[in-house]
């Protein structure tokens, strides 16, 4: 399936083996190992598992640790055999793509399709905007105009209308329905690109296939949902496998390496004599289409590209492969550079200064619970130590693997893991950049710690159980940081009727209040209404809010002063994200609730268990008339990722 | 019957042998290359399809831009030289990115000029695909190969330079473990 090279083994039961002798000889084929039978089973017992466990999920029942409270055993005993699967099938006689492959996709099922299975609605508020920004681009044919605070997506729109074309093309009415699917395709799909990196540097595929499978294990930060981050992560690697695979090989002289591993970088078969060896240079179609894959990274999202010229930079440190890397890199800065000038010259004046802030104030990642006026739930504190120590163990063990195993150092693996790093220094991008960089750090963490731990030989049998448990370890970290704040980034299909009724009834030009963000599609036609969100407010609005609820309310709608109707909406999501993150304290919602019920200047207009939807009733009462404020602006920049 | 003895656990692992496989041929006229040259105009007619068959209009839509321009970039960004085989891999994860990076510039364009309606953008990329698709490839080197003389030299250079581990420009000039492919 993957590769050409005629072989003379034929497969049984999808594995690879020689030929079997002919009968007359008398020799019967060996009976497959306990270990092979584990490989070849765990894999379908696995997933039965899995898909019986998700029959009874009760997701109302979620706290401070989201998925990890509800999930049954059977769910946990199914990713501990397909790790155990994977773990005998990369111990195996023979490897097959197909199985390393279909082990890959069901860890990808497991992880990262269960919140699509069991939510029914699409996961993560982010997404539902997203899903509304293209719409909106769909409705203007172009870019939106008054998007409010949602302007930057009209300077990086490389995302948003190639979905566009595709809903025109397919005539699909929205990208709701495939957005739900996007976080599993997403993934799979990274499969091909982390593959072709991996193999400019290795051509032992059981350490490819490791380090493809570690990968998965530690993306726990959440990225690869329906987002232009996604997208844009994705045209990331792709590029790094063509430029790697550009890059001119190194033998070092007099020494191979290790038998187990065959790093193909410094394989023996790589070049004559030692020395560089490799292509002069691009094929200029090769190399057009290179600046094209840059051209869309700088137009689709913020962040990417800069990591890419990070990246580009840290790989033209080696003398050798400057010619290769210096006319992809100049290409990547001079693009950026126009675009920054041009489309996205709004965006950069005006955040210049907090930019240059940053650089200067490296404190500025603080996560947004020690910069909240509450206090993070008690299981986030455990959930925060668990993921910041599975980050810090696999930046850890690919030290380890750079000082342990001598070949990793003569590849690009070095470079590609110290890349990113630098970038926490000059940008704090919403308290996230350090949390980007482990991202952009993975795959090349991912391969040096497959290096470390999926060495084969003696002792067998110490090795073998010490590479399962890492493994297990890995997984039971990434639940921890993947599943743990689903409390607030799933949605019930009674909060999207809310939104769905708010829009239905709600007139253009009407200015949409709420306490948090995390709501289902809150941006719907976000060229139309206003949006106030009192936890991007001024520090004064905020504490009003939490020493009069109602007093609060009235001061957010006062300091937009907006001339039409005036809707409040309040969801289970919202209160959610004030218990888990601490922004504000987890009471607030409530009381906010119950003092809006009991005002005259509200009035209810759709109530579920799960969210409620009020409507100013006296638009000229004195509370919400405006008066002289400072502006708001300032504090509307903390909208979060995009 | 004696039963052959265990063989005893290699030191290293073995060479992962990958098996034959053979993309179709995009170098000659083939019917894979007119194919791909038609795609585009085949997903341009799915869009007039009525609202009763619109899962196949999603089908050859989303299957068009998601492998076909790509895929007929391939061509020239990586050719195929004589005797060699296509990296499938490769192949198969450039043709999605390519395609969509392709879709996102013609989509960009349209954006801008705020000119985007289905004939407009799928017919460019209709375009562009059977462009790409038929574009001669190869034929220069030909050419200089059915010349005699030294001007033929360099290409036949080329065509026998040891490639293994050299980072390769042709994908599948290599197959992935390292091995020429035959």
């Amino acid at each position: 399936m993957i590769g050409m090279t005629k072989s003379t083994t034929t497969e049984v039961d999808g594995v690879r083996t020689d030929r079997m002798p002919p009968v007359e000889t008398g020799v019967r084929p060996a009976r497959p190992s306990v270990r092979t039978v584990v490989a070849r089973a765990a894999l379908p017992v696995a997933m039965v598992l899995w898909l019986l466990s998700l029959r009874r999920v009760h997701l109302e029942l979620m706290d401070d640790l989201g998925l990890i409270e509800v999930l049954p055993v059977l769910f946990w005993v199914a990713l501990g055999v397909l790790t155990l699967g994977f773990a005998c099938h990369l111990r195996g006689p023979r490897l097959s793509h197909a199985w390393s492959a279909a082990y890959v996709i069901g860890l990808i099922a497991i992880v990262h399709a269960t919140p699509s299975l069991l939510y029914p609605t699409v996961r993560y508020s982010w997404a539902w905007k997203h899903v509304e920004v293209v719409d909106a681009m769909l409705r203007h044919g172009g870019t939106v105009p008054r998007p409010g605070w949602l302007d930057i997506y009209n300077q990086w729109p490389g995302f948003f209308t190639v979905n566009g074309l595709l809903l025109r093309t397919t005539g699909l009415h929205s990208a709701m329905g495939y957005a739900h699917w996007a976080t599993p395709v997403a993934d799979v799909l990274l499969i091909g690109p982390l593959l072709l990196v991996y193999r400019t540097i290795s051509r032992d595929w059981r350490l490819i296939w490791g380090a493809v499978w570690i990968f998965f294990s530690c993306l726990w930060i959440g990225q690869d949902y329906f987002a232009p981050q996604t997208f844009g992560f994705l045209l990331f690697v792709t590029v790094l496998a063509l430029v790697l695979k550009q890059l001119p090989r190194v033998r070092p002289p007099g020494a191979h390496p290790a038998p187990q591993l065959v790093p193909a970088a410094v394989s023996p078969g790589g070049t004559d004599g030692g020395g560089t060896a490799g292509r002069e240079g691009w094929r200029p179609a090769l190399f057009l289409m290179v600046v094209l894959c840059e051209g869309v990274l700088i137009t689709s999202h913020q962040l990417t590209p800069l990591m890419l010229i990070a990246f580009l930079t840290a790989l033209s440190i080696p003398r050798r492969n400057r010619r290769v890397v210096l006319p992809v890199l100049a290409c990547a800065v001079v693009m950026q550079a126009v675009w920054f000038a041009t489309v996205a010259r709004p965006f950069i004046s005006a955040n210049l200064r907090n930019f240059i802030a940053a650089i200067t104030s490296p404190d500025s990642n603080a996560p947004t619970w020690l910069t909240g006026l509450g206090s993070p739930a008690p299981g986030q504190i455990l959930l925060a130590w668990v993921d910041r120590g599975l980050s810090a163990a696999v930046v850890l063990l690919a030290a380890i693997a750079l000082w342990r195993r001598p070949w990793t150092r003569r590849t690009p693996l070095p470079l590609l893991l110290l890349a990113p790093l630098p970038m926490p220094a000059l940008n704090s991008y919403g308290g996230e950049m350090i949390f980007r960089s482990y991202l952009f750090a993975l795959p090349a963490a991912a391969l040096l710690v497959a290096a470390l731990v999926l060495r084969t030989g003696p002792p067998v049998r110490v090795r073998a159980v010490a590479s399962f448990a890492l493994l297990l370890a890995f997984l039971g970290g990434l639940v921890f940081g993947y599943y743990g704040k689903e409390m607030m980034e799933s949605f019930t299909a009674r909060e999207a009727a809310a939104t769905e009724f708010l829009y239905r009834t709600a007139p253009a030009g009407s200015m949409i209040v709420s306490v948090t963000n995390n709501v289902p599609d809150i941006d719907k036609d976000y060229d139309r209404h206003t949006r106030v969100v009192i936890a991007w407010n001024l520090l004064a609005n905020r504490q009003l809010l939490l020493k009069n609820p109602l007093a609060g309310v009235e001061d957010a709608v006062s300091l937009a002063a907006p001339p039409g109707p005036v809707y409040l909406i309040l969801n289970r999501a919202q209160a959610a994200e004030c218990y888990i993150t601490g922004v504000l304290p987890a009471d607030t919602v409530d009381r906010l609730a119950t003092a809006v019920d009991s005002s005259r200047l509200f009035t209810p207009v759709f109530r579920n268990s799960d969210a409620v939807v009020y409507v100013l009733s006296d638009r000229n009462a004195p509370e919400i008339q405006p008066h002289p404020r400072p502006p708001q602006h300032a504090v509307q920049q903390q909208g979060g990722r995009p | 019957m004696n039963r052959p003895a265990p063989a005893r656990p290699a030191k290293a692992l073995p060479a992962l042998k990958l098996p034959a496989f053979k993309l179709p041929a995009l170098t000659r006229l083939s019917a894979a290359r007119l194919g791909l040259a038609a795609s585009g105009w085949l997903a341009l007619a799915a869009t007039t399809l009525p609202e009763a068959l619109m899962p196949l209009r999603v089908t050859v839509a989303a299957a068009f831009l998601l492998v076909c321009p790509g895929a007929a970039a391939l061509r020239l960004t990586h050719p195929v030289r004589p005797g060699r085989h296509r990296d499938t891999l490769e192949a198969v994860v450039l043709a999605v990115a390519f395609s969509i990076v392709i879709d996102t510039v013609v989509a960009e364009v349209f954006f801008f000029t705020r000119s985007i309606t289905t004939l407009r953008a799928v017919g460019a990329l209709a375009l562009l695909t059977t462009l790409l698709a038929l574009w001669p490839v190869g034929v220069r080197r030909k050419r200089a190969a059915s010349r005699p003389g030294p001007a033929d030299a360099p290409d036949r250079a080329a065509e026998t330079m040891p490639v293994a581990g050299a980072g390769s420009d042709g994908a599948g000039d290599r197959s992935p473990d390292g091995r020429n492919a035959p």
